[in-house]
């Protein structure tokens, strides 16, 4: 049952498309992780997705289908009800999804006051710290009355998610969540997050550029580049043989810490800007297999099994065994 | 025969919590001591709060240590050091920073750039010679000649950080300190400046200090490693030492929290819990011992002292994990 | 938003060169004393109308303008010049020299210009070089501040560290990199401080510490024709619409420049 799916999502300023087509989906209990580097389109994706666009940035096609309703449909006011209680959202910075002029615990009661009209104080107090003990925020009686700054990184993002956890949402979508964090505390706040899933079902959309997470996190990954999936499927199977060049380059880009490279699969040259126009596949240009017709027509998404597709017209063998992540961490 | 030796560095700043309070210190480096061997890299490995940025200024020279000294061979740089010492250091140790926007002044051109440490140090150069030396820079670093007339603005993360490079190579350096390199770059990128940076060290005979919160980095790059922790090293050796055996919890951690997806094939490793400490108030005996899951009672209180678990290998912990053989 | 520049722009360089070529556009003597016309309203012969004493408003606005102008535009330069000079030494040198010419800008806002006016005028007389002075003086610290800011921010970046490793001298990192770093700054600034500067003479003027007459200016003008509001409004109201279009057209202008400047960013 798919809690999300998103259908040949088109998202444009005047100048540009900066995602072209996209489609994926995600199940109850689920992580999908959208991969892609600088330009991808992976984070407008998730922006548009909540109803959110940055200034100038519009859906213009497709469907966003949220438990079979088309989220482009629905008002503002329908869709800020929406989000704030069957969508969460988790993004990169906690200092701009908390007001920094109000205490936590203002925060978070505020929410149990106007959203679910509990009259009582002190309950709504009661409940706030049960919520930071459930993200594991110590002596959470007395950071009840901190302000975000007398946080750390990490708190910060576990309020995020406890402000998230109290509307209980049925999907939940982390841009670059841990990016700005430690790399020690990075694991706490995702494990965190799988804890959440795994007593609520939640279907998780995990926006990164980390591939380690991926397969970590990740039950099935979507790759993105210049604005389009070029891959996606079950982690283990994506991260084991890729088939698309771009997944195989990315996997050879990331230095591995046992079974160490000489030197890093490069992809040469760089994305492309978004709004540069290409005929045929975005990716030619660096591909090591480019032929002739990948020049002049775009591959569509192929389905390879009844999980995996790629968009490649010349993808890598199947049988090949891949030089990646997954080589690596296996003995 | 090392290219840098640092001995007992330590650098503290003083800071006054309002005018009727004690003054107190934040210790950023505390007695760290290493070598980077000629030729090699040394890469300094750690999270917010390790010391690691103001370990490399401390060594380029933007700031000045409060105990300890810098070794250039046999240029001794400390609280008083000689003024050809000096001149020395600004030829011959440049800098490639983390932020390839702010490294690079918008108004100026990229021939500008590269050139102008050459420019403000010597000032009989021919234009074109100039114009020779700049073509060969440009190319080393992987850029089209014509981009000499570009400006920062016009170009990507990646390929400022290549001018940064160009820039560090201008006056023939012998040793680079790489500050976060290629932190803000993207994957692929970051693939082609790592591997750029290793070609460069071949070719010229370079040695590098390069710091980094990144541990697959760090051990791509060097061939040896120290694990900092809120100023202190907790462990260091080659790059096999710290990969393959290492002793300390933390950089356990650390090995753990870089390849998370090697956790479960591994797992008698979990990640750490609680977070960085602030260094203003660095906990007591030893300083990871709030986060240790090893830590006993003589952790809390005293503060361990290095031991060596062979010629290259040292750690500081009082129960070193070493691998039964 | 081009077109908007564009015909901002036009009325603005309409005004100047009508000021600079008044003249030529109308041929009379300002000052020219007529009582057998006096309180014409505007019609054929005179645009603007005449005064109480028959003198031609337009003429007056055109030859105002003038004068109101020209103190404009030196003031604007010399405050802008010394005052950015001042922010950016400030910046660099830090300390205490920092922190004495802070507390003089302080000192510089808290005075109102009126007082500061009286005082120089009171002391050396009136004379447009003294509103220069008096003007000058009572604007620099808003140049002083904002260049100090931004270069102090300059100051932290990285470019400026890897010259000074290099071995660059003070004066070397000012010159080669935190002047032209603040030129875009310092120029929208420029722009929108005429606006404020203009407004400035004709309020000393209104109240008789400006231009004095019969030598017209704007706010004296407006001042003088107070008394007949309800009987001769154009004596007040054209000069007034004349310096509001003058203000409005550079301060949009710079605003736009403004807002160029961050997109470039």
């Amino acid at each position: 049952m798919n809690i999300l799916s998103v259908q040949d999502l088109v998202v444009q300023t005047p100048a540009a498309r900066l995602v072209d087509g996209v489609s994926f989906a995600v199940r109850a209990g689920r992580t999908l992780g959208l991969v892609g580097e600088s330009g991808s389109g992976k984070s407008v994706t998730c922006l548009s997705v909540l109803g959110l666009p940055p200034r100038g940035v519009q859906v213009s096609e497709g469907r966003i289908l949220f438990d079979g309703e088309d989220l482009r449909t629905q008002t503002p006011a329908q869709l800020n009800a929406l989000r704030g209680r069957e969508i969460g959202m988790i993004l990169q910075d906690p200092m701009t999804s908390l007001n920094p002029l109000l205490t936590i615990g203002r925060q978070i009661t505020e929410m149990f006051r106007y959203r679910d009209g509990i009259a009582s104080r002190a309950e709504r107090r009661a409940r706030a710290i049960d919520l930071l003990r459930r993200v594991r925020i110590p002596a959470p009686e007395s950071r009840l009355d901190s302000y975000p700054h007398q946080f750390s990184g990490g708190m910060r993002q576990r309020v995020a998610i406890a402000i998230n956890l109290a509307c209980n949402p049925r999907l939940l979508i982390a841009d670059e969540p841990t990016t700005a964090l430690d790399i020690t505390v990075r694991l706490q706040i995702l494990d965190l997050l799988r804890e959440v899933q795994s007593e609520r079902g939640t279907a998780i959309v995990l926006v990164t550029h980390d591939l380690h997470l991926v397969r970590r996190y990740c039950d099935d990954v979507a790759v993105m580049y210049a604005g389009l999936i070029v891959e996606q499927g079950p982690v283990e199977a994506v991260f084991a043989r890729p088939r698309h060049p771009y997944t195989k380059g990315l996997l050879g880009a990331v230095p591995r810490l046992r079974d160490l490279q000489h030197r890093l699969t490069v992809i040469p040259g760089q994305p492309p800007l978004p709004g540069s126009i290409a005929q045929g596949c975005r990716f030619a240009p660096r591909c090591p297999r480019a032929q002739a017709d990948c020049a002049s027509t775009y591959p569509a998404m192929r389905a390879l099994d009844s999980q995996r597709s790629v968009a490649c017209w010349h993808p890598e063998p199947s049988a090949a065994a891949s030089d990646s992540l997954l080589a690596a961490t296996t003995s | 025969m090392s290219a840098l030796e640092v001995s007992d560095i330590s650098r503290a700043f003083p800071i006054r919590n309002g005018l009727f309070a004690r003054p107190a210190s934040l210790r950023a480096v505390e007695r760290v001591s290493f070598e980077l061997p000629q030729g090699g890299t040394f890469g300094l490995v750690g999270e917010s709060g390790s010391g690691k940025s103001t370990l490399a200024r401390l060594i380029l020279g933007a700031d000045e240590p409060t105990d300890g000294e810098v070794r250039f061979g046999d240029r001794v740089f400390g609280r008083r050091t000689q003024d050809r010492h000096k001149r020395w250091r600004q030829r011959a140790v440049q800098a490639v920073l983390q932020d390839p926007f702010g490294s690079l002044d918008p108004q100026m051109s990229i021939g500008d750039i590269v050139l102008e440490p050459l420019r403000i140090q010597q000032h009989d150069f021919a234009r074109d010679a100039l114009q020779k030396r700049l073509d060969e820079l440009l190319m080393q670093v992987g850029l089209p000649q014509e981009f000499r007339h570009r400006r920062p603005g016009e170009l990507s993360g990646g390929q400022r950080q290549r001018v940064a490079i160009a820039r560090a190579l201008v006056l023939e350096p012998e040793i680079l300190v790489l500050d976060e390199p290629v932190s803000a770059l993207d994957v692929s990128i970051q693939a082609q400046v790592l591997n750029l940076l290793k070609d460069l060290q071949d070719a010229l005979g370079l040695s590098y200090l390069l710091i980094s919160h990144d541990l697959a980095v760090v051990a791509f790059m060097s061939s040896h490693i120290g694990v900092l922790y809120l100023g202190r090293f907790m462990e260091q050796g080659t790059r096999d030492d710290i990969v393959e055996r290492a002793a300390h919890p933390y950089t356990h951690a650390l090995i753990a929290a870089s390849e998370p997806d090697a956790l479960d094939v591994q797992a008698d490793v979990q990640p750490i819990s609680g977070e960085i400490p602030s260094p203003l108030a660095p906990p007591s005996g030893c300083v990871f011992h709030t986060r240790c899951p090893a830590a006993r009672d003589i952790c809390r209180t005293d503060a361990p002292t290095e031991q060596r678990l062979s010629e290259t290998h040292r750690v500081t912990c009082h129960f070193p994990i070493i691998p039964q053989v | 938003m081009k077109a908007r520049f564009v015909v901002l722009g036009g009325v603005l360089v309409a005004i100047v060169a009508a000021s600079v070529f008044a003249p030529w556009l109308s041929p009379v003597d300002p000052n020219a004393i007529d009582l057998s016309a006096t309180f014409q309203s505007p019609g054929w012969h005179h645009w603007f109308g005449t005064d109480q004493m028959g003198r031609d408003v337009f003429t007056r606005t055109l030859y105002g303008g003038r004068i109101s102008l020209s103190i404009a535009f030196c003031a604007v330069l010399l405050a802008g010049f010394f005052g950015a000079i001042a922010g950016l030494l400030s910046a660099y040198l830090g300390g205490a020299f920092d922190a004495t010419l802070m507390r003089v800008v302080d000192a510089q806002y808290a005075l109102p210009p009126v007082f500061l006016a009286m005082l120089i005028v009171g002391i050396c007389g009136p004379s447009v070089t003294n509103i220069v002075i008096v003007v000058t003086l009572a604007n620099w610290g808003r140049f002083a501040r904002i260049i100090r800011a931004e270069a102090l921010s300059l100051r932290e970046r990285d470019f400026i560290l890897i010259a000074r490793l290099a071995g660059a001298k003070p004066l070397y990192v000012v010159w080669r990199h935190l002047l032209p770093n603040v030129r875009n700054t310092f120029a929208v600034l420029l722009t929108l401080d005429i606006g404020l500067v203009i407004f400035m003479e004709a309020a000393l003027s209104f109240v008789g510490l400006g231009v004095q007459p019969p030598d017209p200016s704007w706010g004296g003008m407006i001042a003088d024709g107070r008394n007949y509001l309800d009987t001769a409004w154009w004596l007040s109201a054209l000069p007034g619409l004349v310096l509001i279009a003058t203000v409005l057209c550079s301060n949009r202008i710079g605003e736009s420049l403004q807002r160029g400047e961050g997109a470039a960013r």
